[in-house]
């Protein structure tokens, strides 16, 4: 079995948090989480997760800033916005090659599609489900 | 009128000419019968008492004859010549020697003897008378007496004398006594006639005759006078007219002209200088046409009337001495010189400048009113109070699918029928005097309700009961404020979701989200639930089976499905506040109708209204198809309305196999949608109206009928393509969508 992948869930709210992490534990996945930017950057900072799914609404720095501020910080490692609301990727997202299929809407339906999307953003070589 | 003088003088003189003639010839004749009566008598009385003479002489002689001396033959000779009318008296023998013999020498007196025959004046004594001289019986000699005439002619003068004498005197008295008489009775009549007239003629109209005789010149002079008095009268009259005619001429407000046939103005009267500004005089003499604004149109005018005769109120445009145009209406016809031949033009010429004016005040007052009355946007139709239609402008015409000349005079109820109920109102209204006024009144048509404002008013005017009805198609207004309302609805739910979303998102995740997670944890093919359930010392299998005998499974999956939907709501009124002029990206029209299909299948509207499921869904998509730079959303929305009409329409119609068809191809520099259906197709009204905005097949209220429309604005405006549709009655719809490929693109 291969190394599992680290996903890092940022969202102010508990509930939601601890949905995802459930599920995506459920799947495999090494899940932690954060409840503001600051604090994810703080764990981004060691530098070893493949994933990070961000809400935009954040208290203090939003979701967007973070994923940009992350990435500087570990270029490797991926983004999922996950929002309520209809979210286009900006100039600046767009150049560090995050798309539309960086985006997944908030609430979501199926999160198998969620685990589908991590592993798709994130599979590393070997890395397969 | 020449006036004859000739002096009654020259009569008189006439006269005592013809009575100076009368005498004469009276004379002349009396004298010269007297005088042959006269001589005759005096020539008989000498020869007859020369004779006797004679006889005597030869009786002295006979006796003593022979026997005679010489001296008594002397003396009785001498005896004998004392008559002046004897000049010679001879005494002759038988054998003619003269025996003795006395004459006269001529103017003296003096007696001589005569001695032989030479002494006998025989030249002057044209009367000779010889005797014989008998002696018993024998003839002896002769007696012969040489007379003259002297004494006759001597008498005859004395007679003429006497008898002119006694004629002249008495003759001249007669001629006298004529001639009085001539004067008295008829010269001095005639005269004092004759002068009457000549005063008369010379204008004294009251000269007259006084006369007090009873014969015909009396007769005359009263018919003389009766007729002064008849003429003094008339003239009178004349006068009156005239100065009646004059005055009129004078003060006439209109213009009175007479112009000959070569036009120029012989007469016209003194309101020229108010109508023209030039005096009489500086009228009278020139050409009409000098006054006129246009050249010609005097010629016109003298036509016009040569041909009928006379002009009646002919316009005429006249020049001011101030250059104003002056409108006259001409009254005129020729008039004809005494051989009836065309002397030329008169009438009357009245301004009526401002006559025109007002007229054309009028007229552009009415054309301007009913040009008012046809650009009102509103249809107008005036009928009295039977209802009866009086007047309708083009709107009206329109609505009623009636002219005007059809409509005059028809009830208005059997042209407006739509209206009829408000119709009805209007005798309430005209007698009320109050207006009547409905807004937003539906009315049936076509597809679709059309929303009238109407009004009916009451006509003030008194004498007649008139309403005016008035409507006008508000349906493009109504419809925008349904549609501002609806806007500014869905902008509030927007702003309200877009303000709420990710509140309600989040505890929404939660229950969706976690119902998925006790799915998953109730489930026996997870590895940690069945370590989890070991641990415990329950079987998992068995807590699944009670789970789902109790129907607790369902639930759960009841809960996911309840957040779904309402996540669904959340994210459709989002929409409304997602702000547009996205940016584009260059995307695959094949997964975007994927995307926009799996959207039509979730879509809560479409599923609650008609069963998408049971439409059969064929792709035939290009498979090399470029990316094209597009708004995803945008075209997701256009794409969607599309197949949610076609939806519709297939639900609507009932169709057996209902069936869209989705292809995609490259043409040219487009990429190219079609979505087709086989439904009930659109009829040519609705096809060409299809991307109208507001209009709409379905129901009052059930749409706003913008959705085509704001498809065409997406496609044409926001991308450049072109959208089109293909449909017949029957045939089903086919909508194409052309999105230009980005040439630097892949």
């Amino acid at each position: 079995m291969n190394e599992a992948i680290r996903v890092l869930i940022i969202d102010d709210d508990q509930l939601v948090r601890e949905s995802i992490s459930a599920f995506l534990e459920d799947d495999g996945f090494i899940v932690e989480s954060a409840s503001s930017a600051e604090e994810a950057l703080a764990r981004i900072e060691s530098g070893h997760h493949d994933l990070c799914i961000t809400d935009f609404s954040l208290p203090g720095m939003d979701g967007e800033e973070l994923i940009l501020s992350a990435y500087s910080l570990s270029p490797k490692t991926r983004f999922i916005m996950h929002s309520g609301v209809n979210f286009t990727p900006s100039a600046e997202l767009e150049l560090i090659g995050f798309t539309r299929e960086n985006v997944m809407s908030k609430p979501i339906i199926r999160l198998e599609l969620l685990s589908e999307r991590i592993h798709m953003l994130a599979g590393k070589p070997g890395v397969s489900e | 009128m020449v006036i004859i003088s000739e002096t009654p003088r020259s009569i008189r003189r006439e006269i005592i000419t013809l009575l100076v003639i009368c005498l004469a010839s009276y004379l002349i004749i009396s004298g010269i019968s007297v005088l042959l009566y006269h001589q005759k008598q005096l020539i008989n009385d000498q020869r007859h008492y020369a004779k006797l003479r004679g006889e005597r002489i030869a009786h002295i002689v006979s006796t003593p004859v022979g026997d005679l001396d010489k001296p008594y033959l002397d003396e009785l000779l001498l005896q004998n010549m004392n008559d002046d009318d004897v000049n010679a008296i001879v005494i002759k023998g038988a054998d003619g020697r003269i025996v003795a013999g006395k004459r006269k020498l001529n103017g003296t007196g003096k007696m001589a003897d005569v001695l032989d025959a030479t002494d006998i004046p025989v030249s002057e004594s044209k009367r000779f008378d010889s005797h014989p001289v008998l002696s018993r019986g024998r003839l002896i000699g002769h007696v012969e007496m040489f007379l003259n005439d002297e004494e006759i002619n001597n008498k005859l003068k004395l007679l003429l004398l006497e008898e002119f004498a006694q004629a002249v005197i008495p003759l001249f008295i007669v001629c006298l006594v004529l001639y009085v008489g001539i004067s008295k009775l008829l010269l001095t009549p005639l005269a004092a006639v004759f002068n009457m007239a000549r005063v008369f003629g010379a204008g004294d109209l009251s000269a007259r005759v006084q006369t007090a005789s009873e014969n015909e010149i009396g007769t005359l002079a009263i018919t003389f006078n009766r007729m002064a008095d008849r003429i003094e009268e008339k003239i009178g009259q004349l006068a009156d007219a005239e100065k009646q005619y004059r005055s009129l001429f004078e003060s006439i407000q209109d213009v009175f002209y007479r112009e000959d046939k070569d036009g120029i103005v012989r007469l016209v009267s003194p309101s020229i200088e108010k109508m023209l500004g030039y005096c009489q005089s500086e009228v009278i003499g020139r050409d009409l046409g000098d006054f006129c604004a246009l050249s010609g149109s005097r010629a016109l005018l003298f036509a016009e009337a040569s041909r009928d005769g006379l002009v009646e109120d002919y316009d005429l445009l006249l020049k001011h001495r101030d250059g104003r145009i002056i409108t006259v209406s001409a009254n005129s016809h020729l008039y004809y010189d005494e051989q009836g031949a065309v002397a030329g033009i008169e009438g009357t010429f009245r301004d009526v400048t401002d006559r025109t004016r007002a007229f054309e005040e009028i007229s552009q007052l009415k054309s301007s009113f009913a040009e008012i009355v046809e650009t009102l946007p509103s249809a107008i139709i005036v009928v009295n109070g039977d209802l009866r239609i009086e007047l309708m402008n083009r709107l009206a015409e329109e609505f009623c699918g009636f002219l005007l000349s059809q409509a005059k005079g028809v009830s208005v109820l059997r042209v407006l029928p739509a209206f009829e109920n408000e119709l009805l109102l209007i005798p309430q209204v005209i007698s009320s005097k109050e207006s009547y006024a409905r807004e937003k009144l539906a009315v049936a048509g076509g597809f679709e309700n059309r929303f009238y404002n109407f009004q009916i008013y009451p006509m003030k005017s008194k004498e007649s009961s008139r309403a005016v009805i008035r409507f006008e198609d508000v349906t493009d207004k109504v419809r925008i404020q349904e549609a501002l309302l609806q806007s500014e609805k869905m902008l509030m739910v927007g702003g309200l979701a877009a303000g709420t979303a990710h509140e309600i998102n989040n505890p929404l995740a939660a229950i969706l989200q976690n119902a998925q997670n006790i799915e998953r944890r109730i489930s026996p093919e997870i590895p940690a639930n069945l370590e989890a359930a070991r641990e415990i010392g329950i079987d998992l299998l068995s807590v699944r089976d009670y789970l789902e005998r109790r129907g607790i499974i369902g639930f759960v999956t009841s809960i996911r499905e309840g957040g779904a939907r309402a996540s669904k709501i959340i994210t459709n009124m989002l929409q409304f506040s997602r702000k547009s002029g996205s940016r584009k990206e260059l995307s695959d029209l094949n997964t975007l109708l994927d995307q926009s299909l799996e959207l039509a299948a979730s879509d809560y509207d479409l599923r609650k209204r008609y069963d998408f499921r049971q439409i059969r869904i064929e792709k035939d998509f290009a498979s090399d198809l470029p990316m094209v730079s597009i708004t995803v959303p945008e075209i997701e929305q256009v794409v969607l309305n599309i197949v949610k009409n076609a939806a519709q329409a297939l639900s609507e119609a009932n169709s057996a196999d209902p069936c869209i068809t989705l292809r995609t191809s490259r043409k040219d520099d487009f990429a190219v949608i079609e979505i087709e259906d086989n439904g009930p197709g659109m009829t040519e009204l609705v096809r060409r109206r299809v991307f109208e905005p507001f209009f709409t097949t379905r129901e009052v209220g059930s749409g706003t009928g913008l959705g085509m429309s704001v498809s065409y604005t997406i496609i044409t405006t926001n991308h450049g393509g072109f959208i089109d549709v293909w449909s017949e009655p029957g045939e089903g719809a086919r909508f194409t969508i052309s999105l230009p490929i980005d040439r630097g693109g892949t």
